[in-house]
């Protein structure tokens, strides 16, 4: 399906939507989420500001990248979106890039696969295959981790503080994104807002 | 959709790399990697002083990451195993060059790489049978425009202890490893200072830094891939204002910091910069 940008989404930053700039940076803090349209695998399309009253998290997601796989390869990012999918979290993720499978760009239906071979919990993989939704939240890595709270940016970059491929540092880790979901989730404000993401690049 | 799939786990991940034995001086694979130990004297004396290098060769279209990987990637590292009595120095890395894909920069290398460190060892030194080795893990991630691997290996070479210090077969390259790092400029020096969104560095004591090329060894101090605004200043033709997009996420100034600047004329400096008031 087409990805479809519409100008005016009630409430939310249209100005970084319509320029499409690459920002490749973090957003400021609390600022707008960017909204997006985006088509889901099974060609659904899901527009972030059908969900401004809820707490979302986007995550960056690329399977054939060794950072990705230390988080889902033991099934901790799984347990992450299941855990907070209980709580009234919507969980997207997010593929950017051009469709090419030697990068781990698949095509839907080769996402559905790895979402079910991966017991993937989130709500869905979303694909943005002309990249303009990952340069506008300034996506530089596989994971990036965005926490959005009804329509406002209050947590973007890394998963954790440990910037490694093994799945063994995860027990030893700070949780920023469970940071900030907690955060939220109590009414309170996140301590660590923005953290530089690290990963594999987002193949644009 | 994805949710309530309660299938069980069936990905493999990244699996341990198993190490057969090593063999002194040869080059070890893993991946798209391969990496050796080589030693400049492979006869060291008490009290001496040599060199130690390892060479990381990435296959073609392969590459590997400087100390400051820029906005993704890891640095190659080496945690190294010496006798008693024997110290390694630090890691030092030859200048990067800047990978680009699309909004995502990262520094680091193309192909081969050879990474050295200074070899102390020690007036009462005494290698037990005449013979000792130097063993290093390097850890490395190495990236395609496609897809990233990890990998490390285990590397080492032998040498013995003798009155007289003795070049080994590998010498020559360890030299033309050594002469190829950024020249450090007897009496340059660099002050740093933070101006709203940018680093203002002042440096002195370098001749034709016009549109020099600035890398920081510091990571997430500067925005990769923005280039310096060059000033002249002073008379001397060797003092300069470099003015440098910040990162965003710096919050202050380390308190010191490695430039590394690559002259319009393909020369490369190593200045150490120190944060200024």
């Amino acid at each position: 399906m087409k990805t479809i940008f519409k100008n005016v989404l009630s409430g939310l930053s249209a100005s970084v939507l319509m320029a499409g700039v690459a920002v490749a940076a973090p957003l400021a803090n609390n600022s707008d989420a960017p909204d997006f349209k985006l088509p889901d695998t099974e060609g659904e399309t899901v527009t972030l500001s059908d969900y401004k009253d809820k707490v979302v998290v986007l995550e960056w997601v690329n399977f054939t990248c060794p950072f990705v796989q230390k988080h889902y390869s033991k099934g901790h990012m799984q347990k992450l979106q299941d855990a907070y999918d209980d709580k009234g979290v919507e969980w997207f993720l997010i593929n950017s890039g051009p469709e090419d499978a030697k990068k781990g760009s698949y095509n839907a239906a080769k996402f559905e696969e790895l979402a079910d071979e991966h017991s993937v919990e989130a709500e869905e993989i979303l694909l943005d295959r002309d990249g303009k939704v990952g340069k506008a939240y300034g996506a530089m890595t596989t994971p990036h981790m965005v926490v959005i709270n009804k329509g406002k940016v209050v947590y973007q970059g890394a998963i954790d503080d440990k910037k490694s491929t093994s799945a063994d540092d995860i027990a030893t880790s700070v949780n920023y994104v469970v940071k900030a979901l907690d955060a939220v989730l109590e009414g309170k404000e996140v301590a660590t807002p923005v953290t530089k993401g690290y990963g594999c690049g987002v193949k644009y | 959709m994805f949710k309530n799939v309660s299938k069980l786990l069936s990905v493999g991940g990244i699996a341990a790399v198993c190490l057969s034995s090593v063999n002194a001086g040869e080059a070890v694979r893993d991946g798209k990697v391969e990496a050796e130990l080589m030693l400049k004297d492979t006869v060291l004396k008490a009290g001496g002083e040599s060199w130690v290098a390892v060479a990381v060769r990435a296959d073609a279209g392969w590459h590997t990451y400087w100390k400051n990987p820029g906005d993704m990637g890891v640095s190659t590292t080496v945690e190294w195993k010496a006798p008693e009595g024997v110290t390694i120095g630090e890691l030092q890395y030859p200048a990067p060059h800047m990978f680009t894909m699309s909004i995502v920069k990262s520094l680091g290398y193309e192909g081969t790489v050879t990474l050295l460190a200074k070899v102390n060892v020690a007036d009462d030194f005494v290698a037990e049978g005449g013979t000792a080795s130097i063993s290093g893990k390097v850890s490395w991630l190495v990236c395609s425009d496609e897809q990233c691997v990890p990998g490390d290996v285990q590397v080492v070479e032998d040498f013995s202890v003798a009155a007289e210090q003795k070049a080994g077969a590998k010498a020559e390259l360890i030299v033309k490893a050594m002469e190829a790092l950024p020249k450090v400029v007897e009496g340059a020096k660099a002050e740093m200072t933070l101006d709203g969104d940018n680093v203002v560095f002042k440096i002195m004591g370098v001749a034709d830094l016009a549109a020099a090329e600035l890398y920081v060894s510091a990571e997430s101090m500067l925005q990769t891939g923005e280039k310096p605004e060059w000033k002249q200043v002073g008379g001397d033709g060797k003092s300069w204002q470099a003015k440098v997009k910040k990162s965003p996420y710096l919050s202050a100034l380390p308190k010191d910091a490695e430039l590394v600047l690559r002259k319009s004329n393909g020369e490369e400096i190593l200045v150490a910069a120190a944060a200024g008031k």
